[in-house]
């Protein structure tokens, strides 16, 4: 292949190094209104009164948005395919308002001084309710956080909100009590997981304008440019057809941006204005008042034989969804579903559970969406299991794990949302990845740990993970391709790139199926209006879906192509072979690409050739790894140096080897935030305390020493040019293979997330003083 | 208040309030390469140099830099797109938001370095956060374009 | 953060004059904690054309002027000679590049930063500050005033004591504030200063007097003196850590520091 599997760079990485018009707000029209939103300094509120005389009286202010005056349709800001799995309890603007920083009204004004001076000037009565906080006693809790009756669910998802539960899932294979009760041993623990914050760079960003046709025009950062169209028409009552959204450069989004923000008020300002309006949220804002990952507490049981046979999972999950169930079902069921079919040999397997909602900022999509929780559990226990019955882990794993061919009945039994989709493993490299990966990491050598000298230990941890590629029948994704003359391409595609450089995976897929270089092949991506559909970037979904509709696209190129030069070449179509430059007939009579693209442009026979494909994948190829991590711990004050982090990933073939590491290093050092440090923490009224990044940290260049990446050689049927996924499944074993790395240098086990320094040594004194030295924590 | 900067080589007289940060100042005149990536000096995303130093846009009131020179990645043009061609090689640009702060901090280290270590390359732009890349591939590019491996 | 009026001043009488005409007038150092800040400002003073962004190095001490910026401090090579790079270690664990071109060391003294990773070491190195109006005192002496005077930093004063030295910053990463902070400085006697406790930076002087004293330094009288740190020196909770992992960290590096900077045999 001279185009696929080639380390090309980014399409677009020079020019926006360069500082060229990119990102969202680098297009918004100068003079827009300045939007800005009051914000609730409550938890939980019931807004009695609301004056707003003042601020519309103030110079400057164009519009002010209340409860009051906006539609009142409710709708969830999800950004999910329709029928969303996601409760619509969202109103553009409430006369409730669930967390500090939730919406309270909304200013338009010429400049930022005067909207924030406006928002000053709203008096806002407030009866202050009673928050749920904790999301262990958010069911049934005597607050009701949506006691609103005009919300509801698009299919059943358990959604109960008088009881405060956005959703509900209950799954068995097998007899899972009575299989348990048979094992050797069982093993149940509890583990915690926390939010985590996306902290992309960009803040969430949108602009709008009404066009020449009177259409609304928005410049979003937003990685589902055509589900914001939709859910803005329903939820505005704006005939779709007169809404445009437009997705420029995305400054990194990893689920955050998959839910609509500033979207809804700034579109409504427009409409109501006429003017042009922008909104740039603060970095408080992004903190406050988006979104962060589900919380979770995950009960697992584990029943096996004592020659380390696993018999049965049970798994039982509590989420927290916040004030809005936005991806509540899904992100829960994914960690079900893309977790606990990496042990398919099991004779039952339980998951059920709950989503409940809490006073608390939203969670939403993120990055892992609910693999990363739910494998720190799995993935710890298979270790605590490996030390009840005295064995290897990783012969544990390997003996117990999902293999090439091999299938697990859960595929079948959970989508997300609804019923999933049956499929057989026809790529799994787990055996090959753990290999790998052992070396790499010199685990022989350093398992389970080493002194190594001033009070500090060397060890090694691993996990392994899986994920999807796209949601089977549900995720679409399309292209077009137009030849022109002078014979270059354009490609253009619904598909959204934030980051993840899929402008130019795809563009090589073109290049690579048509034959040519990638310089000929000019991607336009993400604009309703002129790109044909997509989901959007989420679930893993870009390079496999989109990918496959693009193959398909410059297939159906090549063949109109072919045709075209029969024609010209007046020779039957079958006699001709092109090499991506020349059309050749056998009787060696040829024409040029560009001969032939300027003949039907210019001269005779001329057409337009343009091709259209979609596709949705009938299956979700899993990618799978092994992660390896190696750690100094100093017992004295458990600091922890990652020294070494090694992923060996099964993710197909790569369509770029440099953009695929990019994917997996990326992610697990986002991954390794989430299992170090990272935690979104609340005052005990509510208001989130870690609303900067003075309070909220994220990795810098200095907390990875080193990483090696590696991809095994792998070929999935179904994915174009033999490719999965790759967005996701790095974010994965970074908590598990720290939990267990510590495990292995301390004999203390960790299941709430983060594991801090201080919960190390916290864990070790604990430790020393129930006396116990021999045996981990049970 | 009137303040004259040197931008890119070009003198530019602008109007600004006593409260306004050099970020907004460049950013509402269409310099719009600099990003504001948190307005509180922690993430890097608005780096420029100021009289060749980086500093921090999005912390600089912009009275105080009057009659100053300030360069941001326009100004750097050659240097600038040899970091791009080491990102692009590396795989190191993701959405790339972090990039033209990064990309004049590689520069300010390149002069005030002459052959720097892995740790002090790190050290150095410790302050550029970047979400997307892990980081890995950012400091292998940054070592090729100091390498000139271009 | 709000100004009204932008004042850039032509001496320091005329910055002293100013900063005292009205409660809400403030000093521009670097600016960047002011920014945090959301007190309104009426007359924001600049010091930038006053010349105290300068380092001096006298015969018996380092005069560092209060508009040097961290960077500066850091560049500074003939003190980080002198004081075993207590110093240059400690800023280097301070944010940034850029940053560090914008913080003054007159703001992360006037500050008073309950987290300051500079403070700590300024402690132990004996620290003289220069005011305008007030005069030299010692940097103790300003810690523990009630509210900081309304006078104007002129510069910081390091006597010029050769010794060796420890430091180090515990944080959840290189950009994270302190969760403790610990400066060591040996020269005939040795001084030991702690921050981020998270209470503002202290020297820990029942240990320093019983260090002092002793007749010879041995991992017992170590031990002895490290027990007699925990003991004496305040350390409680906040966001970034509980009380009891500050103690044990506390204990951790003290014992480390100071077999370190004694020279003494583990
Ligand atoms: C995001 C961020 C992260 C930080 N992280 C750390 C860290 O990890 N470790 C650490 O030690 N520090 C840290 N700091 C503090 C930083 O190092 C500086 O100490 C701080 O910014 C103050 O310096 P400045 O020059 O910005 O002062 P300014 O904000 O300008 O001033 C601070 C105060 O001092 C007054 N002032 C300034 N100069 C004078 C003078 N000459 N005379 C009288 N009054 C004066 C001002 O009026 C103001 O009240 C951080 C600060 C920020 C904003
Ligand atoms: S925007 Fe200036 S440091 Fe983040
Ligand atoms: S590439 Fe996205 S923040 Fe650095």
């Amino acid at each position: 292949m001279k185009v696929v599997n080639q380390k090309i760079p980014s399409i677009d990485g020079k020019g926006i190094m360069q500082g060229k018009r990119a990102f969202t707000d680098d297009y918004s029209e100068p003079g827009s209104l300045i939007v800005k939103v009051l914000r609730s300094p409550h938890a939980f509120a019931k807004i009695t009164d609301i004056d707003v005389t003042q601020a519309e009286a103030l110079d400057g202010v164009k519009l002010v948005l209340t409860h009051k005056n906006v539609p009142r349709k409710a709708f969830t800001r999800a950004g999910q395919g329709y029928p969303e799995p996601s409760p619509h309890d969202k109103f553009v603007l409430d006369e409730y308002v669930r967390y500090v920083g939730d919406e309270v009204a909304c200013v338009a004004a010429i400049d930022e001084e005067t909207a924030l001076k406006a928002c000053a000037l709203i008096d806002v009565t407030y009866a202050v309710l009673d928050p749920v906080l904790d999301f262990e006693t958010a069911y049934e809790h005597h607050t009701v956080i949506h006691p609103e009756t005009d919300i509801h669910e698009m299919f059943p998802i358990g959604f109960e909100p008088q009881k405060n539960q956005a959703a509900s899932y209950h799954m068995e294979v097998g007899d899972t009590e009575k299989v348990l009760h048979d094992s050797d041993v069982v093993i149940k623990h509890s583990f915690y997981t926390q939010a985590q914050a996306h902290a992309m760079m960009e803040p969430h960003t949108v602009n709008a304008r009404i066009d020449i046709h009177g259409r609304l025009v928005l410049y979003a950062a937003t990685q589902t440019p055509f589900h914001v169209r939709r859910i803005i028409s329903q939820a505005l009552d704006v005939p779709i057809q007169k809404i445009r959204v437009i997705k420029p450069r995305v400054g990194g989004g990893f689920g955050g941006k998959q839910g609509l923000h500033g979207e809804m008020l700034v579109s409504l300002v427009t409409l109501r204005t006429g003017m042009p309006a922008k909104m740039v949220f603060t970095r408080q804002e992004v903190f406050e008042s988006s979104y962060t990952r589900h919380p979770m507490r995950i009960d697992m049981a584990i029943g096996a034989q004592k020659n380390g046979r696993i018999n049965a999972i049970d798994c039982h999950i509590l989420s927290d969804t916040g004030a809005y169930g936005e991806h509540a079902l899904t992100v829960f069921m994914v960690a079900g579903s893309k977790v606990l079919p990496l042990y398919n040999k099991v004779d039952a397997v339980r998951f059920h559970g709950q989503v409940v909602y809490t006073n608390k900022v939203s969670a939403g999509a993120y990055r892992g969406y609910g693999a990363i929780q739910g494998n720190f559990a799995l993935e710890s226990m298979i270790d605590m299991l490996a030390k009840k019955l005295n064995l290897d882990p990783i012969q544990l794993r390997e003996q117990n794990m999902i293999l090439e061919g091999e299938s697990s009945p859960i595929f079948e039994i959970m989508g997300e949302g609804t019923e999933g989709t049956a499929m057989n493993m026809e790529t799994c490299k787990l055996p090959e990845c753990i290999s790998r990966g052992k070396t790499l990491i010199n685990w022989d050598a350093i398992y389970p740990y080493k002194e190594i000298g001033n009070d500090k230990i060397k060890s090694v941890g691993m996990a392994i993970a899986m994920q999807g590629s796209g949601i089977p029948y549900i995720d679409m994704g399309a292209a077009t391709i137009k030849l022109n003359d002078a014979g270059f391409y354009n490609l253009t595609i619904g598909a959204t790139d934030i980051g993840q450089g899929s402008d130019t995976i795809l563009a090589q897929i073109a290049a690579e199926t048509l034959m040519t270089t990638i310089d000929k092949v000019i991607v336009y991506s993400s604009d309703t209006d002129l790109t044909p559909f997509d989901v959007g970037a989420y679930a893993s979904s870009t390079t496999y879906v989109t990918g496959n509709a693009v193959y398909k696209c410059a297939l159906a190129m090549i063949e109109r192509m072919y045709a075209a030069a029969a024609k010209a070449l007046k020779v039957h179509v079958d006699t001709i072979d092109f090499d991506g430059e020349t059309f050749t007939s056998t009787d060696k009579s040829h024409i040029s690409l560009v001969d032939l693209s300027n003949r039907i442009t210019y001269s005779e026979d001329q057409e337009q050739l343009t091709t259209t494909s979609s596709y949705y994948g009938i299956k979700s190829p899993p990618p799978f790894m092994a992660g390896f991590v190696e750690i100094d711990v100093d017992k004295e004050t458990g600091e922890v140096d990652i020294v070494h982090y090694v992923s060996v990933v099964d993710c197909g073939v790569t369509i770029n080897p440099l953009m695929a590491r990019g994917q997996v290093e990326g992610a697990i050092v986002q991954g390794l935030g989430m299992a170090m440090f990272e935690e979104v923490k609340y005052s005990s009224k509510g208001k989130m305390i870690s609303n900067d990044f003075l309070s909220y940290k994220i990795p810098t260049c200095l907390d990875v020493q080193k990483m090696t990446t590696e991809f095994i050689d792998s070929y999935e049927k179904s994915g174009p040019f033999g490719a999965k996924s790759v967005g996701e499944i790095g974010i994965d074993t970074p908590p598990a293979a720290l939990a267990n790395a510590i495990s292995n240098a301390l004999n203390i086990r960790i299941n709430t997330l983060p594991i801090t320094k201080e919960k190390i040594i916290m864990t070790l004194f604990e430790k020393n003083k129930k006396g116990d030295h021999h045996d981990e924590k049970q | 208040m009137n303040i004259r900067l040197r931008i890119n080589g070009k003198w530019i007289t602008f109007t600004v309030k006593p409260d306004e940060f050099l970020l907004d100042t460049l950013r509402n005149n269409q310099i719009i390469s600099v990003k504001k990536g948190c307005d509180g000096s922690t993430c890097g995303s608005c780096t420029i140099l100021l009289n060749n130093q980086p500093v921090l846009a999005c912390s600089l009131l912009s009275v105080r830099a009057d009659e100053s020179t300030i360069l941001t990645v326009e100004g750097h043009a050659e240097e600038v797109e040899k970091i791009a061609v080491a990102f692009g090689k590396e795989g190191a640009d993701q959405c790339g938001f972090c990039n033209p702060g990064m990309a004049l901090m590689i520069i300010a280290l390149k002069q005030s370095h002459k052959n720097p270590t892995d740790d002090e390359i790190k050290h150095y732009m410790v302050g550029n956060l970047c979400r997307c890349s892990g980081y890995q591939a950012q400091f292998k590019a940054i070592k090729r374009y100091l390498e000139e491996r271009l | 953060m709000q100004i009204t009026e932008y004042y850039k001043a032509a001496t320091v009488e005329d910055a002293y004059q100013r900063l005292n005409l009205d409660s809400s007038n403030a000093i521009l150092g670097g600016a960047l904690w002011l920014k945090q800040t959301s007190k309104p400002i009426q007359t924001a003073i600049d010091l930038s054309a006053l010349k105290l962004n300068v380092i001096k190095q006298e015969s018996a001490y380092f005069e560092i002027g209060s508009m040097v910026t961290l960077s500066q401090l850091y560049d500074a090579d003939s003190l980080h000679q002198m004081t075993d790079n207590l110093l240059k270690e400690s800023l280097a664990s301070i944010m940034g590049v850029a940053f560090r071109n914008m913080a003054t060391v007159g703001g992360s003294v006037i500050g008073r930063f309950a987290f300051s990773d500079l403070i700590t070491p300024l402690l132990v190195l004996q620290a003289e500050l220069v005011f305008y109006h007030q005069g030299q005192m010692r940097l103790t002496a300003f810690l523990d005033q009630k509210k900081p005077p309304k006078d104007i930093l002129i510069s910081v004063r390091i006597p010029t004591i050769k010794g060796r030295a420890f430091f180090k910053k515990v944080s959840n990463t290189v950009l994270d504030f302190s969760i403790l902070n610990l400066a060591i400085f040996k020269h005939e006697s040795v001084l030991i200063g702690v921050g981020a406790r998270p209470g503002i930076g202290t020297l820990a002087q029942a240990m320093m007097d019983y260090l002092n004293h002793a007749d010879k330094i041995d991992e017992t009288v170590i031990n002895e003196a490290v027990e007699i740190g925990l003991q004496t020196i305040q350390l409680s909770h906040n966001q970034r850590a509980q009380k009891a992992y500050r103690k044990q960290v506390l204990k951790t590096y003290l014992k480390r520091g100071l077999i370190e900077v004694m020279n003494c045999e583990h």
